[in-house]
């Protein structure tokens, strides 16, 4: 009997059943290999497999290489993701913001493609606290910024929230996975803010506690998820190929549904204008914080 | 003790396996089909041959393998034809059916047992409409369709909620405070906020309130430590695992069909926490 405790106690966050695992590769084979990375979402590399397989099933079909060609590879932490990214297989990499901005010079990533998510094409963040408390950037002083994109306190100091105005040096930017803990403590505590996306801020108003925190400044809308080329480590022709599986991969009704399992509704074009804005605002940050 | 009496855990993943990208928006809860249709019979078993069904039944789910275990539904549903033990019996059948769908490797096999796992715990709450046992296989049951067909996902979620809640407030001890421990599963597991009710801060609270009730009881201590470990407190978690795995050693030589899985459980939870 096969046993799935394992499985069945790792509570599927990913959104995923069992299915059939991509085909044995045969020998000597090259695999490409695409490793997504998102800190702080939820779901496990194991959890997320299956859902994986079918994701890098149907990109080798639509670029017509044989089953088992690609693999897709889930992580939810940074560090996990870091490491897969390094090996020499990994070819593309779907990352948020946020990562790229961290690591996408470390990593020689190239953004080839934008995500396009259920909830929108670009992602607007929100800085929330305390009702009264803030009114101004510098209001900010001594304050610590929880929030998924954290991680990246660059990405936060300038495209996030550079346009509203300059933040303090001594805010503190600290990672913060689980938003409705942090939304909590921002709205008992003094110097708490949170960062929401644009879902979280649409969602705001109905938590019992909403009355007490305010939304206190909106970024401009910003590129939210990429599909990167990893340090070159396929040729023209295979990134090619994987451009145009990607890109059509929401006009075939299997593809359409492995996007709607992760809550994506194609894979575009590079927002090349989102991208120099990100550039040219993290550009207008002192280079040592 | 009544083996079909709910006195078992719910295999932790019965209780919510929802994911945020799993979610879909069709109806969880639907009509379910005749119970002389899910028995396979319309032969109405008297008293002592539904007793003798159900007592062949607990034989065959105590070895808690497959095959054994697919008889066991179907006698259970033969028993649940005769009417003094009709609650009994499907109650059992849901949880005989609910732990075949955490089990079976077939996909298409988990998801016909999630279908009639719900079928068996809606007859359950309709024979027995105030019944905690019925209240808590119907959450089972949705948690682990909703995790096998999608599509139910998002119609699941409010009424797994409600069925546990139901359960907490009405029967607060029934197997080992399950109401408590399957709120705690389902507010650790489920989509967070704002795409589901997921919420790990309330998850621990529900899981503290699962282990003040029963201490020692394994499957307790499991999501306790799940809920340490998602909140933060690696020590708390660390050492709550180690309590897990010296409850489910006891269990195990107790004679406790589910004792081995529960140690391994403990077991996996402690080295996902120790492992760099």
């Amino acid at each position: 009997m096969k046993r799935m405790t394992a499985w069945v106690l790792s509570a599927l966050v990913a959104g995923v059943v069992p299915g059939s695992a991509a085909l044995p590769v045969k020998a000597g084979e090259a695999l490409i290999t695409l490793v997504i990375c998102a800190p702080g979402y939820p779901g496990s590399t194991a959890d997320a497999q299956p859902t994986m397989d079918r994701f890098a099933s149907q990109v080798s079909a639509l670029a017509d290489w044989p089953a088992g060609h690609v693999q897709a590879i889930y992580y939810e932490t940074e560090e996990a993701g870091l490491a897969r990214m390094r090996e020499a297989d990994a070819v593309l990499a779907m990352v948020p913001l946020p990562f790229f901005v961290r690591h996408g010079a470390d990593l020689k990533m190239r953004p080839l493609l934008s995500v396009e998510p259920e909830s929108g094409s670009e992602e607007v963040w929100s800085l929330v606290a305390r009702r009264g408390l803030i009114h101004e950037p510098a209001d900010l002083a001594g304050w610590e910024v929880l929030g998924q994109p954290c991680y990246a306190p660059r990405l936060v100091r300038g495209p996030i929230l550079g346009t509203w105005g300059e933040v303090p040096a001594d805010v503190r930017f600290s990672f913060a996975p689980r938003v409705l803990s942090a939304l909590r403590r921002a709205a008992s505590e003094e110097r708490i803010a949170v960062l929401l996306d644009r879902a979280q801020t649409k969602a705001l108003a109905a938590l019992p506690f909403a009355a007490d925190l305010e939304v206190v400044s909106r970024s401009k809308p910003l590129p939210a998820t990429l599909i990167c080329v990893l340090d070159e480590h396929a040729g023209p022709h295979d990134l090619n190929k994987l451009e145009a599986a990607l890109r059509s991969l929401h006009e075939q009704e299997e593809g359409r549904a492995v996007l709607a399992d992760a809550r994506m509704k194609r894979f575009r074009p590079l927002d090349e204008k989102g991208m120099q804005r990100v550039r040219d605002l993290l550009a207008a940050l002192p280079e040592v914080r | 003790m009544n083996p079909w009496q709910p006195s078992r855990a719910i295999p932790a993943g019965a209780v919510l396996l929802l994911a945020a990208h799993a979610l879909g928006c069709a109806a969880a809860l639907h009509e379910p089909p005749p119970l002389v249709e899910m028995a396979g019979t319309s032969q109405v078993p008297d008293n002592a041959g539904a007793a003798a069904l159900q007592a062949e039944a607990h034989a065959l789910f105590n070895r808690r393998e497959l095959d054994p275990a697919r008889q066991a539904a179907r006698l259970q549903l033969r028993a649940s034809l005769n009417e003094s033990l009709r609650r009994q019996a499907l109650v059992a059948a849901a949880r005989i059916l609910v732990w075949i769908t955490d089990h079976d490797p077939d996909a298409a096999v988990r998801a016909a047992a999630a279908i009639q796992a719900v079928d068996a715990a809606i007859w359950c709450r309709r024979t027995a409409p105030q019944d905690a046992a019925c209240d808590y296989w119907l959450g089972a049951a949705l948690g682990v369709q909703a995790r096998e067909r999608r599509s139910t996902g998002y119609s699941a979620l409010p009424e797994v909620e409600a069925a546990f809640q139901r359960v907490a407030a009405a029967a607060p001890d029934l197997d080992h405070a399950a109401g408590e421990r399957s709120l705690a599963f389902l507010y650790l597991r489920a989509p967070g906020w704002p795409a589901g009710p997921g919420d790990p801060d309330l998850g621990l609270v529900h899981a503290r309130s699962a282990v003040e009730r029963y201490p020692d009881y394994p499957p307790n201590l499991l999501v306790l430590a799940e809920a340490l470990k998602k909140t933060g407190d690696r020590d708390a978690a660390r050492a709550t695992w180690q309590r897990a795995m010296v409850a489910a050693r006891q269990a195990l030589a107790a004679g406790d069909p589910d004792g081995p899985e529960w140690l391994a459980d403990a077991h996996t939870g402690f080295a996902g926490l120790v492992k760099p």
